[in-house]
């Protein structure tokens, strides 16, 4: 697959607010694209194939009068906001889309979806594929997710036209740790004292890593390593919890003087914090990355993740942790009373946003934060 | 017709009149069962399981292993209207108000620490919890409590169905292994498998698998009998069965699953139905409309069923409880009993909830009831249980059938306006249901 044109640094606040352009791009020029939801697709696969993966992202200004007919509202807003665009045809251009099965929203998003492809087929929604991917810490379940991945192995190679082989998928491999190695060096930069580099800057740059070729963005993260931000030092934060699709949020932080050092949710560093690795087996390693060491709230068990958590918060010499929950959470909340009393424990001081809204951020969140802030910068 | 004012007939003094005899079985075999669990693990100390609702207690059955489902002791904690100090407790610990909180509260009472406190002094240690990983806060709950405890924990996980045949009732008791396709199933006895060996551990009991072969055919047999009950009551007119003794009846079999009580029990229910339907006899002596139930049990207050019976001549005549243990537990089998076993719990909360198995199955039923509208509860903070209930609700009604949603709280009574829930239930078959 051809990285594209090479993007300047300047460019990463346009790529991030047009997800799908460098997509289209690619399927104008004859490419295949393949969508993808949340951050636990194998997508070395689909780039071992030749093919473009792109991580599908809602647009919160676009509402959701379609997707209110078949959703409830207390479903995930990214979701709402993906089905509202598929019913308003912007997805023609993929191939397929990929949805695993590492969040019940999402793995009520494929049934969803399928259904209404199958009732309403004047509707000429793209194909699905789920990939079933479970996460309990079992041998026979590694055997089960395996199983699965040669299946989407298999869709993918009959879209490409051609059988994906192991040596493809070793070098896409290769490709995608080249990419988190380097977005290694924009985490160590965000780490610095002052940070060299801000909370929503890394935001966008994790984000176009999710909707670029993944050559294109080795580049992109290999300008910016010589990026500097000139930041006022102030209280370094984290941002924890359901997925920041957009940087609104970021923004509204980083507006009271902190800066965002560290974040943990499926659209954030963590996206590439631990490569594959070199296998004799890379369908083996892709599975046991899936299974482990992919953001995805099914992960377990929640000790290691937890830890992996307070040694994130080390690592970053964060002085708050800001929980952010989405509206109707019904899952992060359960973590949340036993992470508190680990950061208590270290020292460090956190607050809790729950009822956090896709569509926009509230007045209350606004002055929550800012008091948040304020309390740690004296 | 104006809408209904009184209060919702408590269950208990529901129209003792009609209640069934077998109904008054079922109760005591409720209390009995108790007792043996109470006298067993709680005063003798005997290991015993905590187990999901929808997991394979069968294993635990035929092991002779004292068992209890979280949600049960959950039902124990909402009637007993102890759910606000478990809220209370669940805010000061810091989990915050939009989780669902109905099956965290046996864990509550767990981490209160207080057994004067807690329904019949709380549960003792067990050896082990076993959950079935539907949605992302099982693990979760299981885990904290478990750890609460300081016992082991179990996981089954759940393979996702790829394809979703529309009727699934007409392939789930004999055509199983093409309905829920063979990978899954293969995990699922994995799964199984592994939960025997490590049980077997646990417990220091042996399986006796001649003995779980012998229970899930009692299953099927009793599986049978609930069926002929759904069908005697869906072609009866009038309804000769009040929803709750529906409920109690076909829950008692369904949680004494396997055993000869439960064939005896089913067998002498359809008789008491069939002597009711040979003479003629009708709950509601002026009915004219026909509504189903929609999702989950109203448990603490079953009398609600029937608050429109005098005032608009309106039965319940069918919730998913009627039926579902006929429709989704029955599993025949040839000669491998645990792939039967996982045949039934692999897909058992999908066929209620997902499209278009959820509301396909409702339209079948409420064709055979001669149904004229449904009422569909949505519990509030609960996002797993909300998952397809709109699309099911839009099925429904483009098919013909009127629905009302109803949302409400499932574990805290004090949030029921049984005032202003009548009214909106009169208000629907007023304008919406035509007999």
């Amino acid at each position: 697959m051809s990285a594209g044109p090479a993007h300047r640094l300047e460019d990463i606040a346009s790529i991030y607010a047009d997800r799908e352009a460098e997509a289209r791009r690619f399927y104008a020029h004859g490419g295949r694209v393949i969508g993808v939801l949340g951050a636990t697709v194998p997508t070395e696969l689909i780039t071992a194939a030749g093919m473009f993966p792109l991580r599908l992202v809602g647009d919160p200004a676009r509402g959701t009068a379609r997707s209110d007919a078949y959703m409830e509202p207390v479903r995930e807003g990214y979701l709402r906001a993906i089905v509202e665009k598929l019913l308003a045809g912007d997805y023609g251009f993929l191939d397929l889309i990929v949805v695993p099965r590492s969040s019940e929203g999402l793995l009520q998003f494929y049934y969803l979806v399928e259904h209404i492809r199958t009732t309403e087929p004047e509707l000429r929604l793209p194909a699905l594929h789920l990939f079933d991917l479970l996460q309990t810490p079992f041998d026979y379940t590694a055997r089960y997710v395996r199983a699965r991945m040669e299946e989407l192995r298999t869709r993918l190679g009959g879209i490409a036209g051609a059988p994906i082989s192991d040596k493809a998928i070793a070098d896409a491999i290769a490709s995608h740790d080249a990419a988190r190695r380097g977005f290694g060096t924009i985490v160590a930069r965000r780490r610095t004292t002052p940070p060299a580099i801000s909370g929503t800057t890394a935001l966008r740059l994790a984000g176009c890593g999710q909707v670029l070729p993944v050559d294109a963005l080795a580049a992109l993260i290999a300008e910016a390593v010589t990026h500097h931000e000139t930041i006022v030092p102030g209280p370094r934060l984290m941002i924890k919890g359901s997925p920041q699709e957009h940087d609104g949020f970021y923004r509204a932080v980083e507006a009271t003087g902190a800066t965002i050092v560290a974040d943990d949710h499926d659209w954030g560093e963590t996206l590439y914090e631990t490569p594959v690795g070199d296998s004799d087996d890379p369908m083996q390693a892709l599975v046991a990355h899936c299974m482990t060491h992919r953001p995805s709230p099914r992960r377990l068990p929640q000790e290691a993740v937890d830890a992996e958590f307070i040694a994130r918060v080390r690592d970053a010499a964060v002085d708050g942790v800001i929980f952010a929950l989405e509206a109707h959470d019904d899952t992060l909340g359960w973590d949340y009373p036993a992470q508190k009393r680990a950061l208590e424990a270290i020292g460090v001081a956190s607050i809790l946003l729950t009822g956090q809204s896709y569509w926009s951020i509230d007045d209350r969140t606004q002055t929550d934060i800012a008091t948040f802030v304020r309390e740690l910068s004296r | 017709m104006t809408a209904a004012t009184k209060p919702s007939p408590a269950a208990d003094t529901e129209a003792d009149g009609d209640r069934l005899a077998a109904t008054a079985r079922a109760r005591d075999k409720q209390k009995s069962w108790f007792k043996d669990f109470q006298h067993r693990a709680i005063e003798e100390g005997e290991p015993y399981v905590i187990a999901a609702a929808v997991s394979p207690h069968e294993i635990f059955h035929a092991m002779d292993v004292p068992l209890v489902t979280n949600t049960w002791y959950s039902s124990i904690i909402a009637a007993k209207r102890l759910s606000p100090h478990y809220f209370d407790l669940m805010d000061r610990l810091g989990y915050h108000h939009d989780l669902p909180r109905y099956l965290s509260l046996p864990m509550m009472t767990t981490l209160d620490g207080n057994p004067e406190k807690a329904p019949y002094g709380g549960l003792p240690r067990p050896a082990l919890i076993l959950d079935r990983l539907r949605g992302d806060y099982a693990q979760r709950i299981t885990a904290q409590w478990a750890g609460a405890f300081d016992c082991p924990a179990f996981y089954l996980d759940t393979p996702s169905q790829t394809r979703l045949v529309p009727d699934w009732w007409n392939h789930a008791q004999r055509n199983w292994e093409w309905l829920y396709e063979s990978h899954r199933l293969d995990y699922q006895v994995e799964q199984i498998e592994a939960l025997i060996g490590f049980s077997e551990g646990v417990l220091g009991r042996k399986l006796n698998r001649d003995t779980l072969a012998e229970e899930m055919h009692r299953i099927n047999e009793a599986g049978e009998l609930a069926a002929e009950a759904r069908d005697l009551i869906a072609k009866a007119r009038p309804c000769p069965v009040a929803l709750p003794d529906q409920l109690t009846n076909v829950m008692a079999a369904t949680w004494n699953r396997g055993s000869q009580w439960a064939v005896d029990h089913m067998r002498s229910y359809v008789e008491e139905i069939q002597q009711r339907v040979d003479t003629g006899y009708g709950i509601c002596g002026n009915e004219k409309v026909r509504l189903l139930w929609i999702n989950t049990g109203l448990w603490f207050n079953t009398g609600f069923y029937r608050a429109f019976e005098e005032s608009h001549g309106a039965v319940f005549v069918w919730s998913m409880y009627t039926n579902f243990f006929s429709d989704g537990y029955r599993k025949y089998f040839d000669d491998d009993p645990l792939r039967a076993l996982a045949a039934r719990s692999i897909s058992m909360n999908e066929q209620l909830h997902l499209p278009p198995w959820m509301a396909g199955w409702i339209l079948e039923q409420a064709e055979a009831f001669g149904a004229h509208g449904a009422v569909m509860l949505t519990p509030q903070g609960d996002r797993l249980s909300a998952y397809g209930t709109e699309i099911c609700r839009t099925s429904l009604e483009k098919a013909g059938l009127p629905v009302l949603e109803l949302s409400a709280s499932m574990v805290d009574a004090r949030l029921w306006d049984d005032a202003e829930m009548q009214r909106q239930v009169g208000a629907f078959i007023d304008t919406r249901c035509k007999a």
